[in-house]
C-alpha cells in the first residue's frame, strides 16, 4: 500500500509540475503576443518607460522566462522578496505564488482569504446533493416505473438541463429580491462561519440549493442506473432467494456495490469545486476562488490566474490520489498494483 | 481619471488620468462652467461662503443634484455600500478611480478639499488641513501652506508638515508607489530628463536623499518650489495622493492594506477584492474639520461583481448605494417608470466625454480633410440612442465637458446636420478635398464588450453612406487603453484609424482635463493617453497658458482657446457627454451629489434615518 501511495503521489507531483509549466507558458505567451510588458498592468498607464522598467526590475519581469519560472517555482517553497525588491524588507513567505497586479496583494494571501467561501459553498452543496441525489436515485430504482420514479427523473432532467446561473437567478429573484411574502433570504451577502452558523447558512442556502440541484440530478441518474444494474445481478437474486429481508438485500449488498463508483465521481467533483465554483460564486456574489479567477482573467491579472489554476490543479490531483487509494480499499477487487 | 462602469467597464481599467469632476447638473447648463477653476479665487470665495446653507429637500427625482436630500442631524447606523470591483488601491497615493477618491474622503484629509455642497459649487476647493488656501509667489513657482494645529493620525501621532513632505517624496518611488496621478507632481517638483524620469528617486532608493524643492521651515509650514509656474496647486493639494504619510509607519507596497487615517473613518478590516469595513477614527476631531460632517458609525463596502445582482440588492434595500456607478439599463428603466422609485433617483451628467480618436498617423487620415469627412458623416443621434437616450447623456459637439472652464455650448466646428444624423453633403465635399471622392477604407477599434460592438456598427453604417468602409478591429478590455490604443506604434502597425475612447478631468480646470490627452510632450510609447499623438504648437502653447493661470475669470477664455485649438486638429471627435443614473435608499439622510468628487454621492456626509 505504501509503495502504491508513493507511486501515485509521485505521479501527482509530475502532473502538477506539467500544469505549472503550461500555465507559466501561457503567462509568457500572453506577454509575447501582446508585445507589452506585464509591468503596465501593475504600474498603471500614466507611467513613463523608466518607471515601467523600474517595476520590471523589482518584480523580476525583465529576466529570461526560464529564470522567471525557476524563481516562481522556488518561491513556492522558500518565498521571495516582494513588491519592493529594492530593500527586500517586504517578503512573500512560502508558499509564494506571486503578487497580484490588480489587488496589490500576495496571491497566496488572496487564495487563503477566498478559500473559506469556496469551501463553505462546496461542502454545503455536496452534503445537500448527496442526500437528495442518492435518495431520489434509490427511490427511483426501487420504485421503477412508478410516479415517484417519473418525478425523480423529471427532476434529474431539469437539473442537468438548467444552468446554475439560471436556477440561481431564479432563486435570487424569488426569495431574495422578490415579493415581501417570500423574501426569506433578504441578505445573501457571504459571511464566514466564524460569524455564526445561522447567518452563514442563511447567506449560503440559495447558493447551496442552486449548485446542489445540478449535482443532485446527476447523482440521482447515476445512482438509479447503477442500482438497477446491481439489482439484476445473480448474487442479489441469491440473497433474495435465501430469504434475506429486502432492507438487507438493498442496503447491505446492492447499495455497496452500486455506490462504490460514486466515490471516484464525488471526490473529483468536490475537488473541482474547491478550485472554484465559478458560475455559482459569480451568480451569488460569493467571494471564492472561482470569482477571484474570473475577475483576474478579466483584468489580465496573470499571477492570480496562475496561482488559482495551480492550486485548483493540486486539489484535483490530490483528490485523485485519495480516491484511488480509497477505491482500492472499499473494493477489494481493485489491487494496489 | 477612471470611473467604474460608465465606459463599458473597460474604461474603468484603462482610462487612467480621469477623476471625473462633473460640476453641472445638466449639459445644457452653461452657467456651471464658470464656477470651478483656478486655485486662489475659488478657494478664497469658497471660504467666504462655507457657512451658506445649501437648499434642503425631502426627496424628489434629481433632487440630490442641487439640494441636500433628507437633511438630518441624526447619528449612528451603518452605511452599506457596494461596488462592482475593488479600488485599484487603498493606499491614498496609488488610487486613480474616481469613486475611490470619493471613498478616500472617509479616511484621508488633505491641505485643501472639495467643498461639501451640492451643485456646481462643490467643484471648488476650500482649506481642509490647511488654515487657508495656498499662498503663491508672484509667478506661481512657490506655494506655501500653513497646517492647522491639533491634527492627528489615527494612531494618535500628531501630523506635521514633514509628513506632507514625506508623502510628496514617496511619490518618486515609482517602482513601488505607482498607479496614482503622480505624473502631475514629479516633473513639477523635480527636474526631469528627456525620458520623463525625475532626478530624485524617492526615499526607498535614495534614503539619505532629499526632495529639495519641498521644505518645512517649521512643523506647520510646507513650502513647495516648482520647476515651472503652475496655477492649479490648490487642486493638486486636494487630491488624496497628497495626504500626509508618516514615514515610520510607511509599509511601502503594503501600505494600502491598512493605511493610517486622518479623516473621520479608518479601515478596520480589508479583504482585497471582497470587502472593506470603515469605523470611526477616534483621533479625528470635528472641531478641526469644516469639510466633513459624518453621521454614521460605520461604513461597509461589499464587492459585488454582477451588476444585475447589485442593482437588485440596492432596489430591495439590502445595500444603500452603489459606490462606483449607477444602475444598469434594465434597473434604470424600472426605476424611471415607477414614480415612487423615481423619487429616489438622480440622473446627473457624469463629466465624461465619449469620443472617437481619429488618428492622424494612419493613411489616408493623415490628410485633415479626410478626418473631417469622418467627423461630418457621423450619426450622433444614433450613438445617443445606443447610450440610453437622454438618460444616458447628451450629444457633444466639442470636447470640453460642461463642468470645465472653456466649454462653449454654441461651439460646433463639425456640425452633423440639423437632426445630428450626419451632414453627408459636407462630408462628401471633404472627401473630394482630400483626394478620396469615392471614400476609403479604415480600421476602427473598440472594447470587445459592453456597447463596443453597437458603437462600431453605428459608425460603420454612418460612414458607409459617404463611401467610407469601416473595418472591425476590436481590442481586449484589459489592455485596450494601455497597450492597444495606448501604444502609438500599435496604432500604426495595426492601421487603427478610429478608436472609441472616453475621458474625464482629473480636476476641474482646462489643464486637468487636457494635459494627459493633448500635451505633445506626453506622447508615451505605451500607456499613452494622447491617442492621436497630436503635438500641435498652438495646442501646446494654449496648454502652457492654462497651466500657469489660476484666475477663474481668465481660465474660461483660455480654456475656450485651448478647446478650439484641439478641435482645429480634427483628431478628437466628441459625440456624447455622459450621464449616470443613481438610486439612493430612502432611509439615507444628507444625500447629495458632489461635483468635486465626480458627481458621486458625498459618502462621508451621509447618515441614516433609522440609526441602523
Amino acid at each position: 500500500l505504501v509503495r502504491y501511495v508513493f507511486r501515485r503521489l509521485l505521479g501527482a507531483v509530475f502532473v502538477v509540475w506539467v500544469i505549472s509549466v503550461v500555465t507559466f507558458s501561457l503567462f509568457a505567451l500572453a506577454n509575447i503576443v501582446s508585445g507589452s510588458s506585464p509591468a503596465y498592468l501593475y504600474v498603471g498607464k500614466t507611467s513613463t518607460p523608466a518607471q515601467v522598467a523600474a517595476v520590471e526590475e523589482s518584480l523580476g519581469l525583465n529576466k529570461p522566462y526560464v529564470v522567471q519560472y525557476w524563481e516562481y517555482i522556488k518561491a513556492i517553497f522558500v518565498g521571495r522578496p516582494l513588491t519592493d525588491g529594492v530593500n527586500g524588507d517586504v517578503y512573500c513567505n512560502a508558499p509564494c505564488f506571486g503578487y497580484s497586479f490588480q489587488l496589490k496583494t500576495s496571491v497566496w494571501e488572496l487564495i487563503q482569504d477566498r478559500f473559506g467561501a469556496t469551501l463553505s459553498l462546496a461542502v454545503g452543496a455536496a452534503i445537500l446533493w448527496l442526500i437528495v441525489g442518492l435518495a431520489i436515485g434509490i427511490v427511483s430504482a426501487l420504485k421503477r416505473g412508478s410516479f415517484l420514479d417519473r418525478f425523480g427523473m423529471i427532476f434529474a432532467l431539469a437539473g442537468v438541463s438548467l444552468p446554475v446561473y439560471f436556477t440561481g437567478l431564479l432563486l435570487l429573484y424569488a426569495f431574495s429580491f422578490g415579493p415581501e411574502a417570500i423574501r426569506w433570504f433578504p441578505d445573501t451577502t457571504f459571511v464566514p462561519l466564524s460569524q455564526g452558523i445561522g447567518p452563514w447558512a442563511r447567506a449560503l442556502t440559495l447558493a447551496w440549493i442552486s449548485l446542489a440541484f445540478l449535482y443532485a440530478a446527476l447523482y440521482a441518474r447515476f445512482t438509479r442506473t447503477n442500482l438497477l444494474e446491481t439489482m439484476g445481478e445473480d448474487y442479489i437474486r441469491t440473497a433474495t432467494a435465501k430469504g434475506l429481508p429486502r432492507r438487507t438485500v438493498v442496503g447491505k449488498h446492492a447499495l455497496r456495490a452500486a455506490l462504490t463508483p460514486l466515490i471516484t465521481i464525488f471526490g473529483l467533483d468536490l475537488a473541482g469545486l474547491l478550485g472554484g465554483a465559478i458560475l455559482t460564486e459569480k451568480t451569488f456574489t460569493i467571494p471564492g476562488l472561482g470569482a477571484l479567477a474570473v475577475d483576474a482573467i478579466g483584468k489580465q491579472d496573470l499571477p492570480v490566474i496562475m496561482g488559482v489554476t495551480i492550486v485548483g490543479a493540486i486539489f484535483i490531483v490530490i483528490a485523485n490520489v485519495i480516491v484511488d487509494v480509497l477505491y482500492a480499499y472499499v473494493d477489494p477487487r481493485v489491487a494496489y498494483s | 481619471m477612471n470611473n467604474r462602469r460608465g465606459l463599458v467597464g473597460a474604461l474603468a481599467l484603462g482610462a487612467a488620468g480621469t477623476l471625473l469632476l462633473a460640476a453641472c447638473g445638466s449639459s445644457s447648463s452653461s452657467s456651471s462652467t464658470t464656477t470651478p477653476s483656478g486655485s486662489e479665487s475659488p478657494a478664497a470665495s469658497a471660504s467666504e461662503t462655507t457657512n451658506a446653507s445649501p437648499s434642503q429637500v425631502a426627496t424628489a427625482y434629481d433632487a440630490a443634484q442641487t439640494s441636500i436630500v433628507n437633511p438630518s442631524d441624526a447619528t449612528g447606523g451603518t452605511l452599506k455600500l457596494a461596488a462592482s470591483a475593488d479600488c485599484d488601491s487603498w493606499d491614498p497615493q496609488r488610487t486613480y478611480y474616481a469613486w475611490c477618491w470619493d471613498m478616500q474622503r472617509l479616511t484621508t484629509r488633505t491641505m485643501t478639499a472639495f467643498k461639501s455642497v451640492p451643485g456646481p459649487e462643490g467643484a471648488s476647493v476650500v482649506p481642509d488641513l490647511a488654515e487657508g488656501p495656498g499662498q503663491p509667489n508672484a509667478d506661481k513657482t512657490e506655494w506655501t501652506y500653513k497646517l492647522k494645529p491639533g491634527i492627528k493620525f489615527s494612531d494618535g501621532t500628531a501630523v506635521t508638515s514633514k509628513d506632507f513632505k514625506y508623502a510628496l517624496e514617496r511619490l518618486f518611488a515609482t517602482d513601488v508607489i505607482n498607479g496614482g496621478p503622480s505624473s502631475y507632481y514629479l516633473c513639477l517638483l523635480a527636474t526631469c530628463g528627456a525620458d520623463g524620469s525625475p532626478d530624485y528617486k524617492g526615499p526607498y532608493k535614495d534614503p539619505t536623499g532629499d526632495l529639495k524643492s519641498v521644505t518645512t521651515p517649521d512643523d506647520n509650514t510646507l513650502v513647495m518650489k516648482l520647476v515651472k509656474p503652475f496655477g492649479g496647486v490648490d487642486f493638486l493639494m486636494s487630491q488624496p495622493i497628497t495626504t500626509p504619510i508618516q514615514k515610520a509607519k510607511d509599509t511601502k507596497g503594503e501600505y494600502g492594506k491598512k493605511p493610517l487615517a486622518t479623516g473621520p473613518f479608518m479601515i478596520s478590516e480589508y479583504s482585497a477584492g471582497k470587502s472593506v469595513t470603515f469605523v470611526r477614527n477616534p483621533n479625528w476631531d470635528q472641531a478641526t474639520d469644516d469639510v466633513r460632517k459624518p453621521k454614521v458609525d460605520k461604513v461597509t463596502l461589499a464587492i459585488i461583481e454582477d451588476t444585475a445582482v447589485s442593482d437588485a440588492k440596492v432596489l430591495s434595500g439590502e445595500i444603500d448605494l452603489q459606490a462606483d456607478g449607477g444602475l444598469q439599463p434594465e434597473a434604470k428603466t424600472k426605476v424611471f417608470t415607477d414614480e415612487k422609485l423615481k423619487a429616489n433617483a438622480d440622473n446627473p451628467v457624469d463629466g465624461f466625454i465619449r469620443y472617437f480618436a481619429v488618428m492622424q498617423t494612419v493613411a489616408p487620415l493623415t490628410n485633415k480633410a479626410c478626418r473631417e469627412a469622418v467627423f461630418l458623416a457621423l450619426n450622433k443621434a444614433e450613438l445617443l440612442q445606443i447610450r440610453g437616450g437622454k438618460l444616458g447623456g447628451a450629444i457633444a459637439n466639442t470636447m470640453t465637458p460642461p463642468n470645465i472652464p472653456g466649454h462653449d455650448p454654441a461651439f460646433n466646428p463639425y456640425p452633423s446636420g440639423a437632426d445630428n444624423t450626419g451632414d453627408l453633403e459636407a462630408a462628401k465635399a471633404k472627401l473630394t478635398e482630400c483626394g478620396q471622392p469615392n471614400g476609403f477604407s479604415v480600421n476602427m477599434t473598440y472594447v470587445n464588450q459592453g456597447l463596443g460592438g453597437k458603437t462600431f456598427a453605428s459608425v460603420q453604417g454612418a460612414l458607409k453612406r459617404v463611401g467610407i468602409t469601416v473595418n472591425s478591429l476590436p481590442g481586449d478590455g484589459a489592455s485596450y487603453y494601455s497597450s492597444w490604443i495606448g501604444s502609438p506604434k500599435n496604432i500604426v502597425d495595426k492601421k487603427i484609424g478610429i478608436a472609441v475612447a472616453g475621458w474625464g478631468a482629473d480636476f476641474p480646470t482646462p489643464f486637468g482635463f487636457w494635459n494627459s490627452i493633448a500635451n505633445g510632450k506626453l506622447i508615451l510609447p505605451e500607456g499613452n493617453s494622447n491617442y492621436p499623438s497630436i503635438n500641435d504648437p498652438a495646442v501646446n502653447s494654449a496648454l502652457d497658458a492654462v497651466s500657469a493661470e489660476s484666475d477663474a475669470t481668465k481660465l474660461q477664455p483660455l480654456g475656450a482657446t485651448l478647446d478650439k485649438a484641439v478641435m482645429e486638429t480634427a483628431t478628437y471627435l466628441p459625440f456624447l457627454f455622459g450621464r449616470s443614473f443613481w438610486y439612493r435608499q430612502p432611509r439615507l439622510t444628507n444625500v447629495y451629489l458632489n461635483a468635486g468628487v465626480g458627481n458621486y454621492y458625498d459618502y462621508v456626509q451621509i447618515g441614516t434615518s433609522d440609526g441602523k
